[in-house]
């Protein structure tokens, strides 16, 4: 539009320049502008009319497959959710039941975990049905796993330390079943030998020919491994933990000293008559927080003698 | 724009006529639109590419919460399935201390195992390894049966023609064990809890919580009340007729007195811990004959024959009783 032109001026009888004033340039190009920007826009406005554009495919396509990833996450909490309730189950009724604990309460498994942030506060996308049941899912989850996870380190410990209770407290005879003994003095009042009055017996006694095995009852530490100052010759006491102890007197041997740690079923001296005693016996006590108990309550008389040979193998292989 | 037109040729020093005809109007307007258009389409697919309509602002908005929002929950869950595996491996741990075996998997995987055999393998492998293990897997199952043959033969001479017997046959779990959750250890070699040597377990051990009811599995009299510490603990014994007697044994206290008559599932005590016991349970015989049989065998009345079948597999697969 803007070619060099000439036109025949009348006046001059000269070719001179069709001169355009600035601002006509302007107007015309600004008209330009406007209708090509009409164009634009009608276009735009036509073409969204008929079909998605580009942008809006990619976008649904996109929303489409976070769906179905939220659908997956769902699946994946509800196999979780089936895991824990699985566990859940055998810690109330199994676990529990055998440590002789109680059950955690339904509400505090059901109460929510105070003081962390509810992550339904941190969505974004609130408006979105399948968001915010999703969060609360994992929310819920979250709450039983922690309450699921403290329960069990708590039974975990109480296991433990049943385990050790259950190896440590006094549960055979110190003497072998083949062997030949017999039991001469039960636990209790009974007359004294030696004075002749009424007094308390704290053990029991098992009379055998001197030499006969002695063996721990149960794992332990031996805490005294000498000669008693109160007549029981030499005598081994072993702590088993958890308040239990057994003592083992009048022996003609003793085969470990203090410190030693000991197995249930390992060799630990041979029976005797030293110390105040009538004969060759074995005095055995067992205690509980320092007070003796029945040692009768803490063996039974159902191992073959192959079966105690058994642990008592055991104990010096281990 | 009355006036002509004219160009100026600075080779040929001439000035020519612009023609104002039909024909090269026509191309104008045409180069016009079509540049124009061009222009627009440009200018549209620029305007594009750097800017949203508002639908697709909205679009990409809901886009970017819907991800951001997923890796949230995403990387929440991701924890939790953390401290959810360590769980499972304290679980097993705890079941591995108290049982001294692998746990059994209620939920989840179908069990398609059938003697160690996975029948999905069976579909890799060649026809005649499939048809040997089909034939050892037979003879497990006729030994089996052979062997429970004895007791059924007697249970079938027993029940021909004489009802009485069936309501005083021990036939029904001593305690109520609902989805079979109580089972504890069954009957055979176990690991005794406390000597840790191999030793016969003669009767099935059920979990309970001291202060269960215990049930009479038959009619029958009672035929002893043991009241100690030592061994198997308080302990009941029910004379059930035809040489079928059943022991409760561990029970923290008794609801009968020696000589008494008990009916099917009267209360006759209390689960408890006593005796040589590392747990409250119920230690429960079934003798025939003064010798103790399987427990397992005396429950049809209760037990469908899937929950018979789940019976077995968890009895077996505990190694250590607990008494």
């Amino acid at each position: 539009m803007f070619k060099k032109r000439y036109y025949l001026n009348p006046e001059t009888l000269r070719f001179e320049r069709v001169s355009h004033p600035f601002c006509k340039k302007i107007r015309f190009t600004s008209a330009v502008v406007v209708i090509l920007l009409f164009i634009s826009v009608g276009l735009r406005y036509g073409y969204d009319q008929i079909a998605d554009s580009p942008k809006v495919v990619f976008f649904i396509e996109s929303n489409k497959r976070l769906v179905s990833s939220y659908n997956l996450l769902n699946n994946q909490i509800n196999k979780s959710e089936k895991l824990l309730s699985d566990i859940q189950k055998r810690d109330d009724h199994f676990y529990r039941a055998i440590l002789d604990v109680s059950p955690i309460p339904r509400s505090i498994r059901d109460a929510g975990v105070g003081g962390s942030e509810n992550i339904s506060d941190l969505l974004l996308s609130r408006s979105a049905g399948f968001v915010t049941t999703t969060a609360n899912m994992v929310e819920k989850l979250a709450n039983r796993v922690k309450i699921q996870s403290l329960s069990l380190e708590e039974l975990e410990d109480i296991a433990y330390h049943q385990r050790k209770l259950i190896a440590g407290k006094p549960s055979i005879q110190p003497i072998a079943p083949s062997d030949s003994f017999w039991l001469t003095s039960t636990y209790g009042m009974r007359s004294d030998p030696f004075t002749r009055g009424r007094r308390m017996h704290p053990g029991i006694d098992l009379a055998g020919r001197v030499g006969l095995q002695i063996y721990a009852t149960g794992d332990g530490l031996v805490m005294e491994a000498a000669v008693s100052r109160h007549g029981y010759g030499k005598e081994v006491l072993i702590d088993h933990g958890y308040g239990y102890r057994s003592r083992y007197a009048h022996l003609h041997k003793i085969f470990v000293k203090q410190g030693d740690m000991v197995k249930r079923g390992q060799l630990i001296g041979l029976l005797g008559s030293t110390g105040r005693s009538t004969g060759p016996h074995l005095h055995y006590e067992v205690l509980f927080y320092g007070k003796p108990l029945n040692p009768m309550y803490f063996y039974y008389e159902n191992l073959t003698p192959d079966e105690y040979t058994q642990i008592v193998s055991q104990a010096s292989s281990k | 724009m009355a006036m002509n037109k004219f160009t100026y040729d600075p080779e040929r020093l001439h000035y020519s006529e612009v023609k104002k005809d039909l024909h090269s109007k026509f191309i104008r307007v045409f180069v016009y639109i079509t540049a124009g258009l061009t222009l627009a389409i440009f200018l549209n697919v620029l305007y594009a590419v750097f800017f949203d309509t508002p639908y697709e602002r909205q679009l990409r908005q809901e886009n970017r919460s819907l991800e951001q929002d997923f890796e949230l929950l995403y990387q929440r869950y991701s924890q939790i399935d953390t401290v959810l595996k360590s769980i499972k491996s304290t679980d097993e741990n705890i079941y591995r201390m108290i049982f001294e075996s692998e746990p059994v998997r209620r939920s989840g995987v179908r069990n398609t195992e059938y003697g160690g055999i996975n029948y999905l393998d069976l579909m890799d492998r060649e026809n005649k390894s499939i048809v040997r293990e089909t034939a050892d897997i037979l003879d497990d199952v006729n030994n089996s049966i052979q062997q429970n043959a004895d007791e059924y033969s007697h249970l079938m001479s027993l029940a021909g023609g004489k009802f009485e017997m069936l309501s005083s046959i021990p036939a029904v779990q001593p305690v109520s064990n609902p989805d079979m959750i109580r089972l504890a250890s069954g009957y055979g070699y176990r690991v005794h809890p406390i000597y840790k040597i191999l030793k016969f377990h003669s009767g099935m051990d059920f979990t309970a919580s001291v202060g269960t009811p215990v049930f009479a599995t038959g009619d029958g009299i009672v035929e002893e009340v043991m009241f100690t510490r030592r061994g198997s603990g308080n302990t009941i014994v029910i004379n059930h007729g035809s040489g079928y007697k059943t022991s409760y044994s561990h029970l923290d206290g008794f609801n009968v007195k020696k000589g008494q008559k008990v009916k099917r599932k009267n209360v006759i005590g209390w689960v408890g811990n006593t005796g040589l016991s590392v747990a409250p349970h119920l230690h429960y015989e079934v003798l025939l004959h003064d010798k103790p049989v399987n427990p397992v065998n005396y429950f049809f009345l209760e037990l469908t024959p899937a929950q018979y079948d789940k019976m077995i597999e968890l009895s077996i697969k505990s190694g250590q009783s607990f008494d």
